[in-house]
């Protein structure tokens, strides 16, 4: 709860601050203002501050809107055309939007199929990042220890019913609970729903004994916390992030924009992203900040 | 004067200055406290259409996307643009609530554009995935966090609404304190210039209206204060002059009156103790005279004689001389004895005294019925024996002719006295009242015959004069004051004859 405290008040400033520095030279100056949006969770904040941060230093004049929500609504916010870009995962496009029920056999084949289905809505999914954000499981090392835990199918042998937290809408993905059930054949299950981020709180007080967690999460920096259970049948896919943009909107913005994010993207490894995750939200640091300092550090900005 | 009319505008333009002011500022505090609170209430408004919109989103998907629980929704999206811009009107006095509602604003348009539409999109496509997901959706949240905002900006708007308020108040407050420290000041004021013209201008006029009051009265001395330098001072010492002046007048009157009424009665007692002392001589050589004439005529030769006649005509003129000097100068001494009395009576009375003279002529004397006035009998007939008199001494050769008539006119009777005598140069009328004025014509008398008249007449209160032309005969007029007694007894105007 109190790290929900501190996200929400870290990407509220972010968001607000950034929006001042924009820079009035470069390829971007005189072109239509973007609206970015980013999902609900911290992560969603730093990609959305690192993106704008970057576009607005190229001359781009940037809406930011953190937070929209889950990826249903942002994203049918974007084909609606009153959202312009938002930073997406391969795996989450192809299921969620696509209804891709088969699992990806390798993170290209994920990348691709979820370009297709962002294709036909007249969406361009834009490189990929090094880093995948996969949803993972994660428990006690106490509850792994006790019942020899290792992957998502060792919970079969929890001799109870299993709390899972998760995101409301993990309830229905096909990469969620769906695809615990119906991939690893789990009976023993109990879905708990949480607001993002708080399933470590609710590991941490015992109130579930899994959660629905990412892997780029900053709490995973140490692993005497938590266990992250193993996925053997890759049922939480390939998750890249690849900022998806309107096809309009590149057209109106001319090339240095996808070049912009995509010269960004190139840079975000899953150890980059723990460490600015961690920053973010176990210490409490601003998106911007975090995402100015590394824009900086890397002479994007 | 002037200064404290100056002072005074000033004062009241100030007291009325700060009043405007006062009143101004109360109204503008006033206006901007009910600013807020329409601010506040078109808040409510914006802050129901909001929390329409999350209903209206909430019930159209729990409903299964179906249309008509999206009224509301549908209704409050048309109307939240319109609303939002109405607060920013309202608020732009305030630059904090002003960011506060721009905030607002941009926190439901994207609630709007970012939850909303995709939100009915999601419902109406897949209606199991947006019940899914609205379970944890935003919008509560975002709605909350709105909700929030709207709370901070009616605290705001609250806490300015009531500062302005009570500062309308206070101002209110001070706009009273003010007018009645103005009226207060104001009627001091009028008071003490109330006052100041009392003491300035009310007294002084009055002043000079007594003078002129003591002064109608006949009290000359009266004088008005006359030492001020304004027009005031001005008014007392015109007042001063013209009272000095008349003074200064009435006094010469009243000397050369006295003058003249001394000299008059020096001038009546020389007459009267002359001529009483002119007699005592007079009767001396009338007597030694007479004695002579008596006794010694025979022996005188002819040039005695004459002589003696001379002396003896001499002596009857003094004598006669000294009579009418007498009765000149005892006329017009000593109260007159007024009675009612019948001028016709008294005509008659002067006929028989000259009847010797009437017949000698061989006049005819005529008069019309002649009004009862009041006057002094003996007097009145002698001044018809006297006019008569001289209607005879100034005959020409014919039958003198005279008619006696009277008229009455306002106020007074006016007796006419006509004849055909010789008449008199007109630059001779006034002369001829003058004692011993004889005409060069006169063949008798002393000459104090119409003197006497005159000095009757006036004294009766009366007027004489004469009209005439030489050879045309001529009328004496002389007036009587009306008494009344003869009211209605118009003379008639055909002439009476009256026998000679």
């Amino acid at each position: 709860m109190l790290l929900l405290a501190l996200a929400l008040v870290a990407a509220g400033c972010g968001s607000s601050k950034a929006t001042k520095t924009t820079a009035t030279q470069g390829p971007g100056a005189g072109k239509p203002p973007v609206t970015f949006g980013t999902k609900n969770f911290p992560e969603q904040f730093l990609l959305g501050e690192l993106y704008a941060q970057a576009l607005r230093a190229k001359g781009y004049r940037v809406n930011l809107k953190s937070d929209v929500g889950a990826t249903e609504i942002i994203y049918r916010a974007l084909t609606l055309g009153t959202l312009d870009a938002y930073p997406e995962y391969t795996g989450i496009l192809r299921t969620v939007i696509g209804s891709e029920d088969s699992r990806a056999t390798s993170a290209g084949e994920a990348y691709r199929q979820a370009r297709e289905v962002a294709g036909h809505d007249g969406i361009v999914m834009l490189d990929p990042t090094p880093f995948v954000d996969r949803d993972v499981l994660a428990v006690t090392p106490q509850f792994a220890r006790r019942y020899h835990l290792r992957s998502i199918p060792d919970l079969a042998r929890v001799p109870r019913q299993v709390r899972i937290s998760g995101a409301p809408e993990f309830r229905t993905r096909l990469e969620g609970y769906l695809g615990l059930r119906t991939v690893y054949g789990l009976k023993n299950l109990v879905f708990r729903a949480h607001q993002i981020g708080t399933q470590y709180a609710a590991l941490d007080s015992g109130s579930v004994d899994a959660a629905d967690v990412f892997t780029t999460d900053g709490q995973l920096t140490s692993s005497a916390k938590y266990v992250v259970l193993r996925d053997p049948q890759n049922l939480f896919g390939f998750q890249n992030e690849a900022p998806l943009v309107r096809q309009k909107v590149l057209d109106m913005e001319g090339p240095a924009f996808a070049d912009t994010l995509n010269q960004v993207s190139r840079l975000l490894t899953t150890s980059v992203m723990r460490q600015m995750n961690a920053s973010v939200v176990l210490r409490a640091e601003s998106p911007a900040v975090v995402a100015d300092q590394f824009l900086r550090a890397h002479h994007l900005k | 004067m002037v200064v404290a009319s100056g002072a005074f505008a000033l004062l009241i333009g100030a007291v009325f200055i700060l009043l405007v002011f006062a009143i101004r500022e109360q109204r503008d505090s006033a206006r901007r406290a009910i600013r807020a609170q329409e601010a506040i209430s078109a808040g409510n408004k914006l802050e129901k259409l909001a929390i329409d919109l999350e209903t209206g989103v909430r019930g159209y998907v729990a409903s299964g996307a179906r249309p008509v629980f999206l009224q509301p929704y549908t209704a409050a999206r048309q109307a939240y643009t319109g609303q939002g811009r109405e607060l920013t009107s309202l608020v732009n006095d305030n630059p904090k609530a002003a960011g506060t509602v721009a905030k607002i604003r941009s926190s439901i348009d994207d609630y709007v554009n970012l939850y909303s539409i995709p939100m009915i999109s999601l419902a109406r496509d897949r209606i199991d995935v947006a019940k899914s997901v609205i379970v944890n959706g935003t919008g509560p949240q975002r709605i909350q966090a709105i909700r929030s905002q709207f709370q901070q900006l009616f605290d705001s708007e609250r806490a300015l609404a009531n500062k302005r308020t009570s500062q309308a108040s206070s101002r209110a407050n001070a706009a009273v304190v003010i007018g009645i420290a103005g009226l207060v000041i104001g009627l001091g004021a009028v008071f003490l210039l109330a006052l100041y013209l009392a003491r300035s201008i009310v007294r002084p006029v009055r002043d000079v209206a007594a003078g002129a009051e003591s002064v109608s009265q006949g009290d000359l001395s009266a004088r008005a204060p006359d030492e001020r330098s304004d027009e005031l001072g001005d008014l007392g010492r015109a007042f001063n002059t013209m009272a000095a002046s008349l003074e200064q007048s009435r006094d010469e009157v009243a000397a050369r009156t006295a003058e003249l009424e001394r000299s008059n009665a020096e001038l009546d007692q020389f007459a009267a103790v002359t001529s009483h002392d002119l007699k005592e001589p007079l009767q001396t050589v009338t007597v030694f005279a007479g004695l002579l004439d008596r006794d010694y005529r025979d022996r005188l030769d002819d040039s005695g004689k004459t002589f003696l006649d001379s002396i003896l005509a001499g002596t009857d003129r003094m004598r006669t001389l000294i009579r009418d000097l007498l009765e000149y100068s005892r006329v017009g001494h000593g109260e007159l004895q007024c009675e009612e009395v019948p001028a016709d009576e008294m005509l008659e009375r002067a006929r028989d005294n000259l009847a010797a003279r009437i017949a000698e002529k061989g006049a005819s004397l005529t008069s019309d019925p002649l009004p009862t006035v009041s006057a002094d009998a003996k007097q009145l007939s002698q001044v018809f024996q006297n006019l008569l008199s001289n209607a005879l001494k100034f005959s020409d050769d014919e039958a003198p002719e005279v008619h006696v008539s009277a008229n009455l006119f306002p106020g007074e009777w006016r007796f006419s006295v006509r004849d055909n005598g010789i008449g008199i140069d007109p630059s001779q009328a006034e002369r001829i009242f003058q004692p011993f004025a004889r005409l060069g014509a006169a063949k008798e008398g002393t000459g104090i015959g119409l003197a006497i008249c005159q000095k009757i007449v006036e004294h009766h209160g009366g007027r004489i004069w004469v009209e005439s032309r030489p050879a045309a005969g001529s009328v004496f007029h002389f007036t009587i004051p009306d008494s009344g007694a003869t009211e209605g007894q118009q003379p008639e105007t055909a002439p009476a004859g009256v026998g000679a």
